[in-house]
Formats: structure tokens, sequence, C-alpha cells
């Protein structure tokens, strides 16, 4: 089985060293983003398999990035995993529920953590949505 | 031989009409009344008014009494043989209230006795009503005065106070009867007051005066005490009968319960930063802590996969972490500290060239310029060599923070600028050509653990910058516009720096 990939964005370096240390300690492989704008492009490019994504960030929030994904027919299949934190805590929850909230016609991320990381947490929630992910697949391949 | 003459003439026929004419139609109450106190004659005023009394006795003519009055000026005419003279209250043939003054004058007898008391009297009702009527005016207009929320003092043109209010009283513990000590209005009043009351009580017109509707100023009680007051000055013309001069009167308010609930408001906004501040303070332990905990498990990983670049990196993590900490703690020391300004007279231009030399290499190699523009005036000015020195150097390093953030490729400079306003305030001005500042973000600037440096800044750089210059009794403000630049203004107040 190919390794997963993994795009990391966020506008910390230090975030990004750790995320992309322990998750390809994890076994897979990683690549990253420090903004919205290099984020989308990457994730063009490199097609990963999930992203894990800030929300406050300069020049495109992750709210904007994640609308945009989930508007593209070829991107929206990716799961999103919200991974915030930078800011009072509350006022970034709010701020993506009220996203979430006044435009239901896009779905919810299919992970929310909150910083700072708990490695363990981390791990499940991806390993969970990439089993979700393949048996779907595989459903969608046998029949 | 001029003595018999008279006695002849006085005797004469018609020096007899004379006297009756006068005795019936003078406007004035007469009446003759023997020795038991009866009218034996009455005039025409005397009947109009309490009508035909003949054989009656005086005090039933008169107030319409069983008995004797008391004093009775008959019988003290009797007695004494001298007029006398008394105000009286009787009663018409009406049944009203008429006041009168009296005179009694002995009648004698050929042998010298006195036979008879001549009661005179002017009928005074109306005057007594006047005067009644004026002391009800003046009763309603005490109250008025003394149950006025509003202090009130009158000063002549001599400078003394005339008048005091109930509650001028009490505000500034006078008593009643210490008002004419109080001439010294050079201690009563601040400075300024003083000189726009001086100006006043020498002024022809009335109309060359202008004062401010309401001014927050002090007055000093007799304690020494200066309490705060918001304080009217009006003037005007007084008339005779009363001395003709200009009076000043001075209207106040006392501001004391004011001051105190402002004081509480000010605790309570103080409680409610404290509050933010720790919520604020809890967050960027956490940012640091998640970097800690980053660098160490990057570090441990490293390890494990003895790669070297990772260990550095990951080693690099920890150390910014723990200098992040480091100043975090120092700022909040530097904040929390209660801290008196030691204000001394410097030289803005030095302080200016020691903050350039402090940056300018740095500045430098990150490509934007540092320039010096003061003003030609080489003045000194009072301020806190330390305290000033920290709010440039936080002022500065935002602005080369502004300048390399900013995407647009231009000469980013970064102006140190000093200028004296027309009031003679000290102003210090840092002017960069970065970034600028959201409009959204211009309101929080000054709130504890602001920062859009994520976990780069702690965000208390400009909050303590700015208890730095409250602390001096100045202001700081900012201008910005997004994508142009911001410019950061302190302005440090020079009056009274003296003393």
């Amino acid at each position: 089985m190919d390794r997963k990939k993994i795009l990391v964005i966020d506008d910390e370096p230090d975030v990004l060293t750790f995320l992309t240390t322990f998750l390809e300690d994890c076994g897979f492989e990683t690549c990253t983003a420090l903004n919205g704008e290099e984020g989308w492009e990457k994730i063009i490019k490199e097609r990963p398999d999930l992203i894990c994504l800030d929300i406050l960030m300069p020049r495109k929030t992750g709210v904007k990035l994640y609308g945009q994904i989930r508007k593209d027919k070829n991107l929206r299949k990716i799961p999103v995993i919200i991974i915030t934190g930078l800011g009072p805590s509350q006022y970034a929850a709010c701020e993506f529920k009220k996203f979430i909230h006044q435009r239901s016609a896009v779905p919810p991320p299919d992970g929310y953590l909150e910083k700072p990381i708990d490695r363990e947490t981390l791990f499940k929630t991806i390993t969970q949505i990439l089993e979700r992910q393949t048996s779907c697949a595989s459903v969608a391949n046998s029949q | 031989m001029t003595r018999k003459f008279l006695k002849k003439e006085f005797y004469a026929p018609e020096k007899e009409e004379e006297f009756r004419t006068l005795f019936e139609n003078v406007p004035a109450i007469i009446a003759l009344i023997d020795k038991s106190y009866r009218i034996i004659k009455a005039n025409r005023c005397f009947e109009n008014i309490f009508g035909n009394q003949m054989g009656e006795f005086c005090f039933q003519a008169f107030k319409g009494w069983k008995e004797k009055c008391s004093p009775c000026p008959v019988e003290n005419t009797f007695l004494q043989g001298t007029l006398q003279v008394y105000e009286e209250l009787g009663r018409t043939k009406e049944g009203q209230d008429i006041y009168y003054l009296v005179y009694s004058a002995p009648i004698h007898n050929r042998k010298g006795e006195i036979q008879y008391a001549l009661e005179m009297a002017i009928d005074l009702t109306e005057r007594r009503i006047l005067e009644k009527k004026l002391q009800a005016n003046w009763f309603f207009l005490q109250n008025i005065i003394d149950f006025s929320p509003c202090a009130i003092l009158a000063i002549n043109e001599g400078g003394e106070v005339i008048f005091f209010n109930r509650l001028a009283r009490e505000i500034l513990g006078y008593l009643p009867s210490e008002i004419k000590h109080i001439y010294e209005l050079e201690t009563l009043f601040p400075k300024k007051i003083f000189a726009v009351i001086k100006n006043l009580l020498e002024s022809r017109n009335l109309h060359d005066f202008s004062f401010p509707i309401a001014q927050e100023t002090w007055l000093r009680s007799k304690m020494g005490e200066k309490v705060p007051v918001r304080l009217y000055l009006r003037a005007f013309f007084q008339e005779p009968p009363l001395p003709a001069e200009k009076v000043t009167l001075v209207f106040f308010e006392d501001l004391r319960s004011f001051k105190a609930l402002e004081q509480q408001k000010i605790q309570a906004e103080k409680m409610a930063i404290v509050g933010q501040t720790i919520a604020g303070f809890a967050h960027g332990i956490k940012n640091i802590v998640t970097g800690l905990e980053g660098g160490a498990y990057v570090v441990q990983s490293a390890l494990k996969k003895k790669d070297e670049s990772l260990l550095e990196k990951g080693w690099e993590m920890v150390e910014r972490n723990v200098e992040k900490i480091s100043h975090l703690t120092k700022d909040l020391l530097n904040y929390s500290r209660a801290r008196i300004p030691d204000v001394k007279l410097n030289n803005p231009q030095e302080l200016l060239r020691e903050v350039y030399n402090l940056f300018s290499p740095k500045a430098e190699k990150g490509g934007v310029q540092i320039i010096i523009e003061s003003s030609p005036e080489m003045k000194k000015a009072y301020f806190d060599p330390q305290g000033i020195h920290t709010c440039l150097t936080n002022l500065i390093s935002n602005a080369l923070d502004a300048c390399q953030q900013d995407p647009e490729p231009k000469n980013h400079r970064v102006i140190l600028r000093s200028s004296w306003t027309a009031e003679g305030s000290l102003v210090l001005e840092v002017e960069d050509n970065g970034v600028g500042i959201p409009v959204e973000d211009q309101r929080k600037l000054f709130r504890s653990f602001f920062s859009t440096k994520g976990t780069a800044g702690t965000g208390l750089g400009l909050l303590i910058t700015q208890k730095i210059v409250q602390e001096h009794g100045g202001t700081i403000t900012v201008e910005s516009h997004p994508g142009q630049g911001s410019i950061f203004r302190l302005i440090l107040p020079q009056e009274g720096k003296e003393s």
C-alpha cells in the first residue's frame, strides 16, 4: 500500500516542523504550506490524501481555503482536519462554527482539533478518516 | 408782647374754624379721649374707618376689645404727660384688620392738668401688606437659594465675599458667621479663575467678559482641602438702595461624589482588565508550551533517527520558546511594576539618536532605513528617559515588523520624529510605510495581549508603551492606513513639570 500523503498548512514554522516530524514518524508522507495561498497551490500540485488546516492565517484564512476546497468538484473529497488554537480558542471556534452555520451547503470538516495538539488524538483522527475513505473507495471499486 | 398777640390770635373765631376744618379733614385718624378711656370727640377720618363711636371706650372703638390695651397709649399719656408713639393692630367697622401708627399727646386744662389724650393715627395697612409680601417673597427666594443643588456665592466690587448660600457654606466648610471674614479670594480660587474674576471686577462692561459655560476646577475649603467643582461665573449691576456696584456671582457644583464614582469605575475597569490579562496570559503560555512540547518531540525523534539537521531544528524550537517565555515574563514584570516615572530634563534628540543606533544595523539588514527628523528647536524636555526609551523601542520594533511583513516591493523606511505642539508639549512620532493596521484591529491595539504576530509577540508592547505614556500624563495616538503604513504619536505635556 502506498504511503498516504498529508498536507499541513500553518503559518507557524514550528508547528510545521513538529507536525511533519510526528506524521513522518507515523509513516506518512508530508508536505507543507505557510499560508492559505500557498496551501491552495500545494493541494493542486501534490493532491494530498488528507489536509491539516489552521484557521487563523495571513493571506487567505483557513476558513476561506476550506470553502474553496469544498466547492471544487475535483478536490472536495479530500478529507480536512481543522487544527486551531492561535488566538483565544473560543474566538476561532466561534468563527468556524459561524461559517459552518451560515453555509449549510458546505459540509462540516472531517475532523476538528484544538491546539495544543495531542499526538495520540491526532493520529487516531487521521487513521480513522483514512480507513473510512479506503473502505468507501473499495466498496465503490468492487461495485 | 408777641405771646399776648399770639394768644389773642388763637382765640379768634376764624382761627377756630381753621382748626375745626383741619381736625375734620386731615387725612389721619384723630380722637380725643378722656381719663376714663372714653371717646369724647373723633374726626371724619375716624368715623369713616371705625364708625360713630362717641362715648365708647377707646379699646372698644379701635379694636373691639372689652379691656384696656397693654400697654395703653392713653394711660401712658396721662401718667407721663408726654407724647406716646405706638404701632397698633385694630379692627375697622367692617371687621377688617387695620395697622396704624398712633401718636398720643396730652391736652391740658387751664390749671395745667392733663384733661384729655389726643390720639392721632396714620393707617399703615397697605404698607404692612407690602412689607409682608416683600417678606414672603424674600422667604421664597431664600428657600430657592438655600435649597438649590447649586452652591452660590457673591463677590462685590471690592473683592469681598458678600453672600454664601447654605450649600456653598457646607461645601467649603464655613459657618454663616464666618462669611464676612473671607477676604482672600486668592486662596479660595485657583490662579486662573482668580484672574478671570479680577478681570471681571475691574472691567466696566459686562459684555467684554467671556467665560466658558462650565469649567471643571477646584475651590479651597476652610480646612485647606481642594474641593473639585464645576464652576459658572456671572456678573450683574446691583441697584440702589443697595450699594450700586457690580456683583459677581459664582455658581458651583461639588464634584467629589462624581470623582469617587469615577474612581470606582476606573477600579472596576482595572479589575476587568485583570481578568482579560489572566486569560491572555494563559493563552500566551499555552502557545509557548505547545512550542516547547513540539520542540521536545522533534528532538526526541531526531535522536532516534540520528537525523542531525532535524535535531538542530528541534533544538531551535526549544530555544525559541524558552526565549519567548523569558520575554513574556520580562514584559509582564515591566507591566505589573507600579513604577513612578523618573522625570528629568532631557534632550529628546539624544534619545532618538540612541534608539537609532540600537536599531539601525538590524533594520539595514532587513532592508529598512531609519531616518531621524527632529524639529530645529533644540529644546530640552521633561520625561523619564528609561521609560520613553522603552516606548520608542517597542514602537520601532513594531514599525520594523510592519515593514518586513509588507509584501509590496518598495523602499521601506521608519521615521523617528520630534516636534512641539503649540501648547509646548513634546511630540515623538514613529512612522513607517509598512503594511498598516486593518481598521478592525486599530481599536484593539492597546488591549492586553493583542498581537497580530502570532506567537512571535507577547501582545504587551503597546500596552506597556501606553502605560508609560499615561504615567507621564501624556497620550498615545495612532494613525494607520492599511497598505500605506502607520504613525504612532506620543504627546508628553511639559506644563507644570518644572516644579
